[in-house]
């Protein structure tokens, strides 16, 4: 303190500013410093020189991948990876890549399009409820797979693709036809990018989506082919108005088969004139407008800055964009070939763009269950946290997708963000209790009506007042982010039970105050061992246990609490928790 | 208890500075409503309170075109007796269930709007509260809230928010355009949440990503701090507010409203309005639900001297199909009326009830551009130089005591 003190022989004024200097200098050093990237600690050459062959990635870098692709790693994937050279961690994750779900698929999707058809003309009234009911199912089918599928690496990708060929349910309404969108995106999510476009083109939910369905000749539905340029395969500046009319008139005439389901050409409503697109003239049909849009350089630019967006940061650097797009196209417009090429890209490594991203809704829930093993929760719950957090799957808010970036934190969805650790977290591991006790005991009295049981209507005094006392997952893409007024039969309450055994799992049951009054203290007691297991993996190292939670330093004191789910909250509450 | 008009302005005079007095005589005093430093005390004097009622409330059982032999003809089960009418005038009654509303319109405090709806309506819930909420025709997709868009160029960092929501429900006509919206149960409950939020100073290096996480965390923040002082200091209105959920949702309204809150629109919503079975008990105990909410909250609004300042609307996405289903209930369907409430308003009827006589597949035709309501409120009762992007070009309805003179006052200058 005493250097403090003015009085030595210079001039005041400069012992003044001095004074201020070590003042700053010594309240900066000592606070935690603002998105320090924990890398500081390691040599400071790591980016430049490091050898992807022979560096590993330690945690910090193992973090910071699996972050980005794999919604976080448990504890075992991080400890693994921190040994993996950049090379090897990225070929690993590529050779988990995955075409289909293992989660089995809703037993509705077995029905033929004609008896749906049936169905629906026996009793209206039944099929629109039993139509609500599928689409939750479907929410719910998908949100177990992200939850367990053993390749997280395709889920991201198709929820990629989701967020990018977008089709909403709110219109579609088919929960069949959107299933098998959700399917062609697994198909292709790392496949060759011209099967996936044409795929697209003439998918039926697309069809109904985008108007193609209304398309023909005489009066063409401009909807598929200006979204098919501006925001699916070229980008704005790319092509004109005329080129938009002229593709609009080959995508007339194509019809969803009555008996496949699949899209078929009618030729006497197609307009078979000759067509002039992006430059080429012919007698063009839906897959040749396709082709004209891949054969554009823009075509490979407009993906490969969607992939830095995704797994770089908000704002492309433009010519290493370019640099991926011509990489790209030297791989036949291999998507798996474009993700390798990001995941092992200086930008994608370098700590500029650590943390530059905003962890969506999926990421967030999905990520923290997936992290803290807590995978097996009823999906139903993963489903209304998302949702209540602003990201309805199958059901992105329009056209353009989800906004992402800062459009997820507002002050309402922060305090939610906020809400899903300090309460969901915990009720989701009572869930998780219960089920598993459950395994050895009866199950339970009335499992189709969770309704029944009157004391559950009354969840005052239970840790979590909002959310998941509501076991139905999401119903209503728009409304469901309230706690539904049990007057609101048509559309939160599920009136028909679930035939499928397992699907009937994902409904968590209400639970009676009673049993959350009991469950807490073990749901407590299970948090506590596992934050003493993480811990236990890093040993005393601190720094090394936040950078497995953290891209930076944590800005607040994220360690002050005492118990050990206090201290885990402690650091998932930390704002730095919500980016990636 | 009851007050009239001019005890208002005694009791307000005491607490407020000069031009803030409320009381329609002095809005008039506004000499040029687009001026900058006046748009700012109308947003902060002025509040609105919206109330969605969630599902698509039947207007025919709402607002009842008792003596219509069509009404009888269409309801057989589910038509309204005369017993369960309240009669309003010759032809129009409201349900009974909607009786604590009675005193509001014979006060003059109340203002129904008939026949709103839009061209081309969608029956799904989701599209067409979508089309409420962002004033868009039925063909059109916008991405905000129509609200947001009113106030986008009007913010103001002192308010504790742009809007509140209160009791869940999204954010609807506020969505989008960086607005500060809260959603909240109740004010304690909020602070409580907010105080978690670690105090975070900025740092210079701290990047886009998180610098956006740390300035939403100092609004929360501030937010919470405005919203406890004002509560603390607030008056007391000593109204008693019905324990049902939306009486609740109603009570923090009066809360947040009578203390002062600065937030010029709050948002509330009641549920299961989607009545296509056994419509008449779940339809007349969600009605009473609505109106003896609303009717504490106009008594708590008139107590604390701000019920001049206040303006109460109602909206949902459709009414219901006027003929009744097999089920004793109703389908989705079109045109609705809906309830305008407040000090200000100009009791009675506006537009014109829907043609029995004339419906479209059993259902009805709207009368009125449902974005007239939307105009009402920006250029009539915040009195905001209209956006074209707001109402769309749909005219104001003359239903506050204002209208005369703002127009005039604005153009005379």
């Amino acid at each position: 303190m005493i250097l403090l003190l003015p009085g030595s022989d210079k001039p005041r004024t400069t012992t003044w500013l001095s004074c201020a200097a070590f003042i700053f200098y010594a309240v900066f050093a000592v606070a935690p410093a603002f998105s320090s990237s924990f890398a500081d600690d390691s040599p400071k050459n790591e980016t430049k020189k490091a050898d992807p062959k022979t560096q590993r990635l330690g945690i910090d870098g193992a973090r910071h991948l699996l972050d980005r692709t794999v919604f976080g790693g448990s504890p075992d994937a991080l400890n693994e990876f921190a040994q993996k050279t950049r090379t090897e961690a990225v070929d690993h994750l590529l050779s988990t890549l995955q075409v289909e779900a293992v989660t089995p698929l809703p037993s509705w999707s077995q029905q033929s399009p004609a008896e749906v058809r049936k169905l629906r003309n026996q009793d209206r009234a039944a099929f629109g409820k039993r139509l609500r009911q599928w689409q939750n199912e479907l929410r719910i089918w998908w949100t177990r797979e992200l939850l367990s599928s053993p390749s997280p690496l395709t889920e991201r990708l198709v929820l990629l693709w989701h967020g990018h060929f977008t089709s909403e349910m709110q219109k579609v309404r088919s929960p069949h036809a959107m299933l098998q969108q959700n399917i062609l995106f697994r198909t292709h999510a790392a496949g060759d990018y011209s099967k996936l476009l044409h795929a697209v083109a003439l998918d039926p939910a697309m069809i109904l989506y985008l108007d193609t369905q209304k398309s023909k000749k005489g009066s063409p539905n401009e909807n598929f082919a200006r979204e098919l340029f501006e925001l699916f395969g070229l980008g704005e500046g790319h092509y004109t108005e005329k080129d938009i009319k002229e593709a609009a008139s080959a995508f007339t005439g194509y019809r969803i088969n009555p008996d496949t389901g699949k899209a078929r050409l009618i030729l006497r409503q197609h307009d078979s004139r000759r067509k002039t697109v992006l430059g080429r003239s012919g007698n063009f049909k839906a897959p040749d407008i396709v082709n004209s849009v891949l054969s554009k350089k823009a075509s490979s630019e407009w993906i490969a800055q969607k992939f830095w967006k995704e797994f770089v940061s908000p704002t492309p650097d433009e010519k290493v964009v370019s640099k991926w797009a011509t990489q790209f196209r030297k791989s036949k417009l291999s998507i798996r070939s474009l993700l390798e090429t990001v995941l092992l890209s200086e930008a994608f490594w370098s700590q500029e763009y650590r943390g530059a991203l905003i962890k969506s809704p999926v990421d967030l829930v999905i990520g923290s269950l997936r992290r803290l093993d807590m995978s097996e929760v009823p999906a139903g719950l993963a489903l209304r946290s998302i949702s209540r957090l602003g990201q309805n799957l199958f059901d992105p808010p329009n056209v353009a997708g989800w906004p992402g970036g800062t459009n997820w934190i507002d002050a309402t969805t922060l305090l939610n963000r906020r809400r899903f650790i300090s309460e969901q977290l915990p009720t989701g591991m009572i869930h998780l209790i219960r089920s598993q006790n459950a395994k050895s005991e009866n199950p339970p009295k009335n499992p189709a009506n969770p309704d029944a049981d009157e004391e559950s209507m009354n969840p005052d005094g239970v840790m979590n007042p909002d959310g998941m006392m509501n076991p139905d997952g999401v119903m209503n893409p728009k409304k469901d982010a309230s706690l539904p007024d049990d007057t609101t039969p048509d559309i939160t309450t599920p009136d028909i039970t679930m035939a499928d055994d397992a699907m009937q799992k994902e409904r968590p049951q209400r639970l009676r105050n009673r049993e959350m009054r009991r469950l807490r203290p073990q749901a407590s007691a299970r948090l506590e061992q596992l934050f003493q297991h993480f811990r236990q993996l890093f040993m005393s190292d601190t720094d090394a246990w936040l950078k497995w939670w953290l891209p930076f330093k944590p800005v607040t004191d994220a360690e002050h609490e005492d118990t050990g789910f206090g201290r885990l909250k402690g650091v998932l509450l930390d704002p730095t928790f919500q980016l990636k | 208890m009851t007050l009239d008009r001019r005890t208002f302005l005694h009791l307000g005079g005491a607490s407020f500075v000069p031009w803030l007095i409320p009381g329609v005589e002095l809005w008039a005093m506004n000499e040029d409503s687009s001026d900058k430093s006046a748009i700012g005390a109308r947003l902060q004097d002025r509040i609105l309170i919206l109330v969605e009622l969630q599902g698509g409330n039947d207007g025919l059982n709402t607002v009842v075109p008792f003596r219509n032999e069509r009404y009888k003809q269409l309801r057989p089960k589910i038509g309204l007796k005369p017993k369960n009418i309240i009669e309003l005038e010759s032809h129009l009654g409201i349900n009974s269930a909607l009786a604590p509303l009675t005193e509001a319109w014979e006060d003059g405090d109340a203002c129904w709007i008939l026949g709103l709806g839009y061209p081309k309506p969608n029956r799904s819930h989701f599209r067409s509260i979508e089309i409420w909420e962002t004033g868009s025709d039925s063909d059109e997709e916008i991405a905000d809230g129509w609200l947001a868009r009113m106030l986008k160029d009007h913010s103001d960092p002192h308010r504790a928010a742009d809007g509140i929501v209160i009791g869940g429900g999204d954010t609807g006509p506020l969505f989008g355009n960086d607005l500060r919206v809260l959603n909240m149960d109740d004010p304690e409950d909020f602070s409580k949440q907010a105080r978690t939020v670690p105090e975070v100073a900025q740092g210079k290096d701290a990047r886009k990503a998180l610098e956006h996480l740390i300035e939403v965390q100092k609004d929360i923040k501030k937010a919470a701090g405005i919203i406890d002082d004002k509560i603390k200091s607030g008056p007391n209105h000593g109204v008693r507010f019905p324990d049902t959920r939306f009486g609740r949702r109603c009570s923090v309204a009066a809360d947040l409203v009578a203390s002062g809150v600065p937030c010029p629109v709050i948002k509330l919503s009641i549920g299961g309005f989607d009545t296509h079975s056994d419509q008449l008990n779940k339809h007349s105990r969600l009605l009473a639900e609505l109106s003896g909410g609303l009717s504490a909250l106009r008594q708590a609004l008139k107590a604390t001297g701000i019920w001049e300042r206040s303006l109460i609307s109602t909206y949902s996405e459709f009414g219901r199909r006027a003929r009744e289903n097999g089920s004793q209930g109703t389908d989705h369907g079109t045109a609705a009326p809906h309830l305008v409430m407040g000090g200000a308003v100009q009791g009675g009827f506006a537009g014109r009830y829907p043609d029995l006589g004339k419906l479209d597949k059993d259902d009805l035709i709207h009368t009125t551009d449902y974005r007239r309501l939307y105009a009402t409120i920006e250029q009539k009762w915040f009195e905001l130089p209209p956006r074209e992007d707001v109402a769309r070009g749909a005219k104001p309805l003359e239903i506050l005591k204002t209208v005369a003179k703002s127009p005039n006052s604005t153009s005379g200058k």
